[in-house]
């Protein structure tokens, strides 16, 4: 009877040991580095659906592996370490967490779901973590403004006046409507095409579609648009898993309105699959590339190569954005480094903000941000023609837009 | 056609793919009383078995997809029995977390081959394409129908004529009895397991096409799921009643209400049916004898 | 019969080395693992709130995750738009969540089992659909940047949130604990193993089922409402199924049927879990899955089952049976 209701403490011992030898679980492997590494924390939908985006990873790590078989930045390797968000920004907010205080990183940079940044980039941002958001597009990532907080690519603000500009040039229409996917990037695309809409007064927006992000069924938004019959339609936000659902359904409906779509779309895999149905439309792309600056050219044929060489894409105009983006972060940051001549935050971020048009050996980046200035630097638009053809359009200094780049897909 | 047919019949169309995964998922209830959270997942099973038979192997078609549904059949039951059926006699509501862990670790394994982007799949229905002039379905929607049609009857049929059929009913009913009988349970159980699972894969397969295939393609589940308690969880045709419901409801609201809230709308009328008839749509008030 | 000496004396032991270790905690491992064992913390307030819905009172439930974020989005918006102060904040998320709970336990009387599973699972994605939608009050899909909070002169991040959150979670565990052992409890547990006869028994199994989802609503959105601090950023997607389905994870592999100590171990070990599989990020799920399965195979009964089906076994033994001795 004496002992009898130790029974009861065992549990509670085993929830102690728990406890205490928790954190020294797990794996870590750590190899010796002759010069202490610079660590640089990178988070990326790598596994989940926008994998797409993720791949802005792989453009990273080429990277680093380059800098650091030319000798590191000021000597010292790259140590970059790369989490896996998932498009899922409560894990990218632990992510950020991670960063700061398990893996102490230097400066983070990755980003490739809007959601995520915003929810990592004001984490970073208090703890005065350099952040250079490198592939998400919504400009509340940046808005209001932190200190700490950078955006590479263009913004939706960017994008927007684009996509009207197009829609006006080719098609005139007077009346449009937007199939926005749910999401924070869906949702930015639409307020910045909402927002400029004013600018182009003889559009009427009928109308705001939306679809969840797991939807498999456009049928009823697609009918709906049908009923309304804009004269142009925009997409906002949509990912490859969607639009090629979207564009076969709409086909089966025997609907072929005039696309004027967002980036999302004009993936490779979307064209192989649903062929002929892209014909015609019009997509805001991000190119590695460089603006019309011709000395640039080898750069940027070198980085194709390399990319190529490397990570054998299927697309005939690879690589295509998400990579370069990754790989100009990571370059970027070097030049930051370099310019300042050591590894001091508050020193990089002033530096930072002096940036406007920056030409790095993947694409142009610009990064002080201001709601009145639109960046065009890399954007481009593909334009899908039949038979499997496709070009790229460059703007000019003069405002025109030419064609840089044909290729043929299938 | 006012286009309120058009969105009704496409909500029937988009319904019919809920359905047939809510029968699958009814299967496996009705026999079992295993809520099984990869049912979802069965369907991803069939449409990369086919991309191993068509694109790799370059079998033809058909033939791709039998095998890929007879593959799908043994994965389905191989999971069962190794990991289900252990944990039946000890709690049958722990049981949904293994089928939950089962469908990790499957996507994972297909994510670790194929990768996490979207694999191109062949068009099945290219050489045998169904069309009703008026009505905006596509062929592979068409035959989703038909399918649907030729299952729940094959289903009646094969509950209500074929010995086989009888023994799964009475598994059902009363498991002990059963048994005393000289039903073997243990194989009628993976038998309802295997048929799940051939649902499943037929449904990744023939809908494949028009929805994208990727890893986490397993999502219809959920609306399966839901269809098929709506429709009654102890009634097969009452989960293809209950999902053609589901999709009608969500095309309506969407498209005369808001697409916004569209889910919330097609809940909340989903809670009103089930106050008002608490046991589904189609579905046999089970009086539980004390 | 009269309970020996030691029993009280073991116990308060064991507890008072937790309460110790749990005091230095941050000191011993660092930033980091303590904000681990802060999110541990708050899947653990929402694994109990599950934990008393379906391991206590046994009622089915796939709306757990609408609780945590409906406690997680109130808190946020009371310390953001009024300005209220965090530790109140939290508590009254909490009864928030219960209250809006409440109403679920009537359709519950009439709906059962998978049907009720079904009307939480409509709910809990409803939920969701108006975190979304409501833009105004939750940002929508841009995200609710969750003020920081203060508690008299400490400002909730890091150390003082450690034990912020520390004192709320054990003072919600005792009373969780309590009420196990009170005649609510009592009346949980016979609705669970019969409902007939409980309510042959003159408990009214209306109230005592609505009370099981006000309770369990009230703990899930504590939890919730203290994730919101430690996260600092909500999104309506972090409140969807996944969540639930997480939540029952723990309290499935804590077992299903210790109410405090299953819970926690539960939420402990699948939030530590993910951490340790770090850099080898595409494994992380199935880890995660396997961790899962083993659990759910070979500990019947969660990790507290299968130590108590160990402790019996080993008092088969001669020196167990000497440690045990009854």
């Amino acid at each position: 009877m004496a002992a009898g209701y130790m029974k009861k403490a065992i549990p509670g011992i085993v929830f102690f040991l728990f406890l205490t030898t928790m954190p020294f679980w797990g794996f870590s492997a750590r190899e010796t580095i002759a010069a202490e590494p610079v660590k640089i924390g990178f988070h990326a939908s790598v596994t989940k659906i926008a994998v797409e985006m993720g791949q802005a990873a792989l453009g990273a790590q080429m990277a680093a592996e380059e800098i650091n078989a030319a000798g590191g930045i000021l000597g010292r390797p790259i140590d970059l370490i790369i989490y896996d968000d998932q498009c899922t920004p409560s894990l990218a907010a632990a992510a950020a967490h991670r960063m700061l205080e398990k893996d102490n990183v230097f400066v983070a940079t990755g980003g490739t779901c809007s959601g995520c940044a915003i929810a990592a980039g004001p984490i970073l941002n208090d703890e005065k973590v350099p952040y250079f958001a490198a592939a998400v597009l919504s400009p509340v990532v940046s808005v209001p403004l932190k200190k700490y907080v950078f955006q590479i690519p263009f913004t939706s603000d960017a994008e927007a006046p684009v996509l009207l500009e197009f829609a006006r040039k080719t098609y005139g229409p007077k009346t449009v409507a937007i199939l926005q996917r749910g999401g924070a990037y869906g949702k930015s695309v639409t307020d910045a095409i909402v927002k400029f809409l004013p600018d182009f007064p003889e559009m009427k927006l009928l109308t705001v579609v939306d679809y969840p992000e797991t939807a498999t069924d456009f049928s009823s938004h697609l009918l709906k648009l049908k009923s309304l019959n804009p004269n142009v339609v925009f997409t906002a936000g949509t990912l490859v898993a969607d639009g090629i659902p979207i564009l076969r359904q709409a086909a089966g409906l025997n609907y072929k309105p005039n696309w004027v779509c967002d980036l999302g779309i004009a993936d490779d895999h979307v064209r192989q699959e649903v062929k002929k149905a892209m014909d015609g439309i019009y997509c805001a792309w991000g190119m590695a590339g460089s603006d019309w600056d011709t000395s640039q050219n080898q750069t940027i044929l070198n980085y194709r190569k390399k990319f190529r060489e490397k990570f054998k894409p299927t697309d005939p105009m690879e690589p295509s954005q998400t990579p370069g983006w990754g790989y100009t972060a990571i370059y970027f940051i070097k030049y930051l480094v370099e310019k300042v001549g050591g590894f001091d935050r508050e020193k990089i971020v002033a530096e930072a903000e002096k940036v406007t048009d920056w030409a790095g050996p993947g694409l142009m980046v610009r990064l002080t941000y201001s709601p009145s200035k639109h960046y065009h630097g890399n954007l481009f638009v593909k334009h899908y023609l039949p038979d499997g053809w496709e070009e790229a359009l460059q703007r000019t200094p003069s405002g025109d837009w030419k064609v840089i780049d044909k290729a043929k897909r299938y | 056609m006012p286009i309120f047919f058009d969105v009704v019949i496409t909500g029937i169309g988009a319904g019919v793919l809920y359905g047939l995964v809510g029968l699958a998922f009814v299967l496996v209830l009705k026999t079992t009383n295993v809520v099984n959270f990869f049912q979802g997942d069965t369907c991803a099973f069939g449409a990369y078995f086919t991309v191993i038979f068509a694109t790799l192997l370059h079998l033809s078609l058909p033939l791709a997809v039998a095998a890929a549904i007879v593959c799908s059949i043994g994965l389905t039951v191989l999971l069962e029995l190794v990991g289900l059926r252990p944990m039946y006699r000890v709690s049958i509501i722990q049981v949904v977390i293994g089928t939950v862990a089962l469908s990790m670790i499957m996507r994972y394994l297909i994510r670790l081959c194929w990768g996490p982007q979207v694999v191109p799949f062949p068009d099945l229905f290219k050489d045998i394409p169904l069309n009703i002039t008026g009505v905006p379905l596509g062929s592979a929607t068409l035959w989703m129908m038909i399918i649907a049609t030729l299952s729940v009857a094959g289903f009646a049929i094969f509950f209500q004529y074929t010995r086989w059929g009888i023994a799964l009913r009475a598994c059902c009913q009363d498991r002990s009895s059963a048994s005393l009988m000289g039903i073997p349970v243990g194989a009628m159980m993976s038998l309802a397991w295997g048929l799940s699972g051939a649902m499943g894969a037929i449904v990744g397969i023939a809908g494949a096409h028009m929805i994208s295939v990727y890893p986490d393609m397993g999502i219809i589940g959920l609306k399966g799921f839901v269809a098929s308690i709506l429709g009654g969880a102890n009634s097969i045709p009452g989960a293809v009643v209950g999902g053609i419901l589901l999709g009608v409801l969500e095309n309506l609201s969407g498209f005369y209400i808001s697409f916004a809230f569209r889910d919330l709308i097609a809940f909340i009328i989903m809670i009103g049916v089930l106050v008002i008839k608490p046991s589904g749509l189609l579905g046999k008030q089970v009086v539980r004898k004390v | 019969m009269g309970k020996p000496v030691f029993s009280n004396r073991w116990k308060i032991g064991i507890l008072v080395l937790l309460g110790v270790l749990l005091l230095f905690y941050p000191k011993m491992v660092g930033r980091y693992w303590a904000f681990v064992l802060i999110l541990a913390g708050c899947y653990f307030l929402g694994a109990l709130g599950y934990n008393i819905l379906v391991g206590l009172a046994g009622q089915v439930s796939f709306g757990q995750a609408a609780f945590f974020g409906i406690g997680a989005y109130a808190s946020s918006l009371l310390m953001l738009r009024l300005n209220v102060p965090a530790w109140a904040a939290v508590l009254l998320a909490g009864f928030l969540a219960g209250f809006i709970a409440y109403p679920i336990g009537i359709p519950a009387l009439k709906i059962s089992g998978h049907y009720l599973a079904l009307v939480t699972l409509a709910f809990s994605e409803g939920i969701v659909v108006i975190f979304r939608e409501w833009v105004s009050m939750t940002e929508g899909p841009y995200g609710l940047r969750v003020p920081t909070g203060t508690f008299g002169p400490w400002v909730l991040k890091g150390e003082p949130l450690y034990y912020f959150v520390l004192v709320i979670i054990v003072m919600l565990a005792i009373t969780a604990h309590n009420i196990t052992r009170s005649r609510i409890g009592r009346a949980f547990k016979a609705i669970r193993d019969g409902e007939v006869a409980a309510s042959s028994l003159g408990i009214n199994l209306m109230n005592y089922k609505a009370i099981a989802f006000a309770l369990s609503g009230f703990y899930t959105g504590v939890g919730g409402a203290l994730l919101a601090l430690a996260t600092g950023c909500l999104m309506p997607w972090d409140f969807d199924f996944r969540l639930t389905v997480a939540l029952l994870g723990m309290v499935v592999v804590g077992g299903l049927r210790s109410t405090i100590l299953g819970s926690a171990l539960g939420a402990v070990l699948l939030t530590y879990f993910p951490e340790w599989t770090g850099k080898l990020l595409e494994v992380k799920e199935l880890m995660f899955g396997l961790l899962l399965l083993f659990c759910f195979l070979f500990l019947r009964g969660g990790i507290v089952g299968g130590l108590i089906s160990l402790k019996n076994k080993m008092q088969n033994t001669k020196i167990g049976a000497k440690l045990f001795e009854t």
